[in-house]
């Protein structure tokens, strides 16, 4: 994706991305929490733009026209997407299950806290933003993995498969609902930094940058999970592959990992790649759109795999 | 409406569908029948942009599989094998959804809910989860799905199956009513059903389309039918190498009641095969205990029509 493509549409998706925000519940007080997730969930919705991967620029006229004339005006897509996510998204909720995650999350999040709170006598946030990586590392196999398994297994997909919907709307569809319950846990932590700004002063640059980072990993995550998912067929396989994977791509970056390494040039390389190394610098508050563009691209590229997959299997 | 010409279809190296020629028009209810693993599902899948094809040209609704797939499938109502339904969700909350992502919304939607409802029965239920429906109710609501949209094709795989005898001559009249100003293709193992339901019947056999023909030119075949008492195996084999007929259909009920018959005159009218039947009988000392007209049953066609084509036979 190229920066123009982001910036061109940056207006009108960041106004339909500040609706999704706010429908999946962010409580967010600050507005600017609220705008900087909003401009994200745009970033997030922008790979489709670019990727289709089949070139059909023509087709894509047609159908335009076929929506104007004919009388079959099928939704747009922007509202495809929104009706795929809604229903993946109170797909969620169910179930105990994303009840069980958030509330586990809210629990470890407490403990972080307080344990800093009352044992160091310090009322800060770091450590929280600080282990929030491997928190939506445990947590995001668990949204993602039933996906496109379960779908594949109880044969809804074949009834899914056969509506008007593109493959890749789906798939940002199911993306933005994982998305979604990840932003409902970062609105659990909330709380925290305002408790910790009444008990003395709180810088809020790294707040909000952990929270942007927060979501940036956690899409990259998400996009990763999904992927796997729609590559296996038992949802505890998709979990542990999930885990697995991310995992691997996060470890590589950190330093417990790359002290053992002699090579500086390659150590310089796994940390550029890392999941994790970014999310500090992020986190840290200082917003480098190289850290973004890399989260964003590492988003689109497992978006565009899960939807190749999807796509492949039509084939088989 | 449908228009599917030399379809090939491998899975591996199986061959799941080979060259598969057929087309259907407006106001047609046609039956694809077949037994298990002969690619009805298969080409159903294709039909519905589920799998694309191998080789060869299908085309829905004028658009085509490989380039139109959400041209056609804005067009198409399906109803998958065994109607999955998302289990966790309420009756009305997948109708909706399902109406939504078609592009139904505000009045237009709720209106089509309660169309569907009422026309598949299951006004009662639409407050309760999918879960807990019987699975005659689940095909319903599965059925309701497929209709939301008042699609121009409708696409069902084994509509009948988990419907008890009563829900399934309302499905029946449901789906014929349908087919009188749309498309419908209905697949099913189950003959009574689609001789029921279709006026046209494609039998498909191991990926092959054995016979293509109007329901009631399949069924108005005349033929005579015979019970014959006596020794089994000779009866069998007389009426096998008969010079008059053709055996098209044969059942041993158990030495004391004998066995039953049916046979095609071939080169002669029915009175000749009916006294040339009981000739035979005459001749050999059997006793024959009914000799009448005989009624093409879909079985026996069935039979008749993969047995020809059969690899073994």
């Amino acid at each position: 994706m190229t920066e123009k493509d982001s910036q061109s549409n940056a207006p009108e998706e960041t106004e339909e991305a500040r609706v999704v925000a706010k429908e999946a519940g962010v409580v967010a007080k600050e507005a600017g929490v609220v705008a900087q997730e909003a401009g994200v969930v745009a970033k997030e919705a922008d790979p489709d733009a670019t990727m289709k991967i089949e070139p059909k620029p023509a087709r894509k006229v047609k159908t335009k026209k076929a929506e104007v004339s004919g009388h079959h005006p099928g939704p747009s897509a922007w509202r495809s997407f929104v009706v795929v996510w809604k229903k993946e998204s109170a797909g969620f909720f169910y179930s105990p299950v994303a009840y069980i995650i958030l509330g586990g999350f809210a629990l470890l999040v407490a403990w972080l806290f307080f344990d800093q709170f009352w044992l160091r006598n310090e009322a800060s946030v770091r450590p929280l933003f600080a282990s929030m990586p491997l928190l939506f590392l445990m947590i995001t196999p668990l949204l993602t993995m039933r996906s496109w398994a379960e779908e594949r297994s109880t044969g809804t997909a074949d009834q899914l498969f056969s509506l008007p919907v593109s493959l890749p709307i789906l798939a940002l569809g199911k993306a933005a609902a994982c998305l979604g319950v990840l932003l409902l846990a970062l609105a659990i932590t909330l709380p925290y930094p305002i408790m910790a700004e009444s008990m003395g002063n709180l810088d809020w640059g790294p707040v909000l940058g952990g929270y942007i980072a927060a979501i940036l990993l956690g899409s990259a995550y998400v996009s990763i999970g999904l992927f796997l998912s729609a590559m296996t067929r038992p949802q505890i396989e998709a979990a542990f592959l999930t885990f697995f994977v991310a995992g691997l791509l996060y470890f590589i970056g950190e330093p417990f990992f790359l002290d053992r390494m002699e090579n500086p040039q390659l150590v310089l390389m796994l940390t550029r790649m890392g999941l994790g190394s970014r999310f500090s610098s992020i986190a840290r508050g200082v917003l480098d759109l190289r850290d973004l563009l890399y989260y964003v691209s590492i988003t689109a590229f497992f978006v565009m795999l899960n939807v190749a997959v999807l796509r492949h299997r039509k084939w088989l | 409406m449908i228009h599917v010409e030399n379809l090939t279809k491998h899975y591996g190296s199986f061959r799941a569908l080979d060259s598969v020629h057929f087309h259907m028009d407006r106001g047609e209810v046609v039956g694809f029948l077949g037994p298990n693993g002969a690619g009805k599902t298969t080409t159903i899948k294709i039909l519905t942009c589920n799998l694309f094809p191998e080789s060869g040209t299908v085309k829905v609704a004028g658009f085509d599989v490989t380039t139109d797939e959400i041209e056609i499938q804005r067009r198409i109502g399906y109803l998958a094998e065994s109607a999955p339904l998302y289990r966790d969700m309420r009756v009305r909350e997948y109708l909706k959804f399902m109406g939504e992502v078609r592009g139904l919304s505000g009045a237009r939607l709720s209106d089509a809910i309660d169309r569907v409802a009422r026309q598949c029965g299951i006004v009662k239920y639409l407050p309760r989860s999918i879960g807990h429906l019987s699975k005659g109710f689940r095909q319903r609501v599965g059925l309701a799905q497929a209709l939301i949209h008042e699609p121009e094709v409708l696409i069902l795989d084994e509509p009948y199956t988990g419907l008890d005898p009563l829900q399934i001559i309302e499905i029946r009249n449901l789906i014929k009513d349908y087919g009188r100003e749309h498309t419908v293709l209905l697949s099913s193992h189950i003959l009574s059903e689609v001789e029921a339901t279709c006026n046209r019947v494609l039998i498909i056999h191991e990926g092959r389309i054995v016979t293509d023909e109007s329901a009631a030119l399949l069924l108005h075949q005349d033929s005579v039918f015979a019970r014959v008492i006596g020794p089994d195996p000779e009866i069998l084999a007389h009426f096998e190498h008969f010079d008059k007929a053709k055996l098209i259909g044969s059942h041993r009920l158990g030495t004391a009641d004998g066995v039953e018959v049916h046979l095609k005159p071939e080169g002669c009218t029915l009175d000749e095969l009916a006294t040339a039947v009981s000739a035979a009988c005459n001749a050999h000392d059997w006793s024959l205990l009914y000799l009448g007209p005989g009624t093409v049953t879909f079985e026996d066609l069935f039979l008749q029509f993969t047995r020809k084509n059969g690899v073994g036979a």
